[in-house]
């Protein structure tokens, strides 16, 4: 047998440590859960607020008819983008640190694309007219129109979060029969309707095995394809600092960045709070580190294309729209991005950085706020300083807009912590295989 | 008569070497349980149903797109009735949607899933337990129960 499995190791030992975390939370951890549903409630109640009142509760205006809510969704695509790409991108590279972040980063993105997907709507005034988005039949023969970016959003949206699903779900099957096989009562009939009765049979694991690097192959074209879509949601309009084919490679690099960033912000308290140091170690806080580095260094490189091409082009209104954005109100809102997305990372060049868990925490943190603020400096920036100073505006968000992002932002994390209580945050079979095939992961 | 015995092994190693000697002298392996996927798989048919579940996306976003516009032919933006390069984007989406959930649905009958457990399962092969299933004609029993208890094996029980 080529490549044989030689190193003992105690697979019972790792089958009880992965499990642990399923188990009943302490008063702490349901305490934190309750004051997350608190806010999601607050969020939802300001959102229904806004349904009956109207956007004019929003900030929102005429020209900048794109404020936070947008800003928003565009976060979340992004912070979602990066979790399947990791998985699959690390599973069919066959990264070996992979399984200690896998089950996390696909679970942060199905709960992120969720998140997502209501923003659309949310920013729709008449929530309820949402299905003129689906191509649905009617008796007027009215469909929608496919050459718009903002459908071909719909579908890319709805296949991302489809498939990453699928992804996170098939994943999880032979982890949720482990679940099954120690639980009792309620608890058991619910894993094993999700485990679909696996047995972990020589023909199971051949099917899963062939179906999982192929979900991983469809998987990771999909995530460029849906970050360069959202990205076209702004690049096929005409606006000045919008306009530009750079968009999709940007945007799929900040994706990656935001969505590593979330990554290290959640693995960090996850690692700790859930006793799992032994399966998510300082090395692969520092391979992550590697790869938030790199993709920094991309972003940065995309600022400084967009910029040089604006001057480069010799074009006075895109010079205008660059220099607005880098002066007055918008000029503070640069600096707090560069310094959250290209110089706060750039310290992990240095090895003591990227191993110091308080610092990866404080930079990951950085570069969340980063992203979100390159995310409304880039949107509402083109919206009120376009073509014609007179037509030219403001835009400041209302209290409203940031309940429901607080609400949005709760409802993230109340699902992400409530699902690493349910199953095991660690993929089991794929850390026993590595510490069957490599010695145990991380001892 | 054929006759059914079952043993469980503390190792892949040990599995690998019980199934190869018990195989040598005239079992048949039936079924092998395992905590992780074996090192070496055949390839799995449900790649055909990806093939098959992508080029049916891919049909079906051409037909989505090209069918609604020539239903109303509008020309919206300057843009011609039937628009390659933006309906191209709607037929990979959906070549990958289709992909998966045919992928999911191969793979649901190629490993016969959701089933309920067999009455042999046995919750240690879910831990630290590999367990191999092998047929013989019932004067095979002896030599292939001692091929299997040299490799390390525990015969568990041998059922007609």
């Amino acid at each position: 047998m080529s490549g044989s499995r030689v190193h003992p190791v105690d697979l019972g030992r790792i089958h009880e440590d992965l499990l642990a975390p399923v188990a009943r939370p302490g008063r702490s951890y349901v305490l934190a859960l309750a004051a997350l549903a608190a806010v999601l409630v607050v969020g939802g109640v300001a959102w229904l607020d806004q349904v009956v009142r109207g956007l004019h509760v929003t900030g929102l205006n005429n020209p900048v008819g794109w404020g936070i809510y947008i800003t928003t969704f565009v976060f979340w695509v992004g912070i979602a983008h990066s979790g399947t790409l990791i998985s699959a991108v690390l599973l069919l590279f066959r990264a070996r640190f992979r399984p200690a972040i896998s089950r996390a980063a696909e679970a942060m993105t199905v709960f992120a694309v969720m998140t997502a997907g209501l923003f659309p709507l949310v920013h729709l005034g008449r929530v309820w007219k949402f299905y003129y988005l689906l191509p649905l039949p009617n008796e007027r023969m009215l469909w929608p129109n496919f050459r718009s970016p903002l459908l071909w959003d719909v579908f890319a949206v709805t296949t991302y979060v489809t498939v990453s699903t699928c992804f996170l779900y098939y994943g999880l099957i032979p982890d949720l029969a482990a679940l099954r096989d120690r639980s009792t009562g309620w608890q058991r009939t619910a894993y094993g309707l999700a485990s679909l009765g696996w047995e972990g049979t020589d023909q199971q694991w051949r099917h899963y095995r062939g179906l999982y690097v192929l979900l991983a192959g469809l998987a990771t074209p999909l995530v460029i394809s849906v970050h360069s879509v959202v990205s076209w949601d702004f690049a096929v309009s005409v606006l000045p600092g919008w306009h530009t084919t750079i968009f999709p490679p940007y945007f799929v690099a900040g994706a990656i960045l935001s969505g590593l960033a979330m990554v290290l912000t959640l693995g960090i308290p996850l690692r700790r709070w859930l006793c799992l140091e032994h399966y998510i170690t300082i090395e692969h806080f520092d391979k992550l580190a590697r790869l938030l580095l790199f993709t920094s260094l991309i972003v940065t490189y995309s600022y400084a294309v967009e910029y040089l091409m604006a001057f480069y082009s010799g074009d006075s209104i895109e010079i205008d729209i660059f220099t607005f954005r880098a002066t007055g109100a918008y000029g503070v809102m640069f600096a707090v991005m560069l310094l959250g997305n290209s110089i706060a990372p750039a310290t992990f060049f240095f090895a003591r950085c990227r191993r110091s868990l308080p610092w990866l925490f404080t930079v990951s943190v950085l570069v969340n706020i980063g992203m979100w603020l390159e995310r409304y400096w880039l949107i509402t920036s083109s919206l009120s300083h376009d073509f014609d100073p007179a037509a030219w505006g403001s835009y400041s968000g209302s209290t409203t807009e940031f309940l429901v992002i607080a609400g949005s932002m709760a409802m993230f994390l109340l699902m992400f912590w409530t699902f690493v209580r349910v199953v095991p945050p660690v993929p089991l079979n794929e850390v026993k295989e590595e510490a069957l095939l490599h010695g145990e992961l991380g001892r | 008569m054929n006759v059914e015995l079952r043993a469980a092994f503390s190792s892949e190693e040990a599995l690998e070497e019980g199934r190869r000697a018990a195989a040598r002298v005239g079992g048949r392996i039936e079924r092998v349980r395992s905590p992780v996927p074996p090192h070496e798989a055949d390839v799995s048919p449900v790649r055909r149903w990806v093939l098959a579940g992508g080029l049916a996306g891919f049909a079906s976003g051409w037909a989505l797109t090209i069918g609604t516009a020539l239903a109303w032919p509008l020309r919206v933006g300057g843009k011609p009735i039937i628009s390659w390069p933006a309906f191209f984007v709607i037929a990979f989406e959906l070549t990958i949607l289709f992909a998966a959930l045919a992928g999911l649905v191969g793979f649901l009958r190629a490993a016969r899933l959701p089933r309920r457990s067999a009455p042999d399962y046995r919750v240690a092969t879910g831990v630290d337990l590999f367990d191999v299933l092998v047929s013989c004609e019932a004067e095979q029993v002896g030599p292939i129960r001692d091929a299997l208890v040299n490799c390390g094996g525990e015969v568990l029980e041998a059922a007609p």
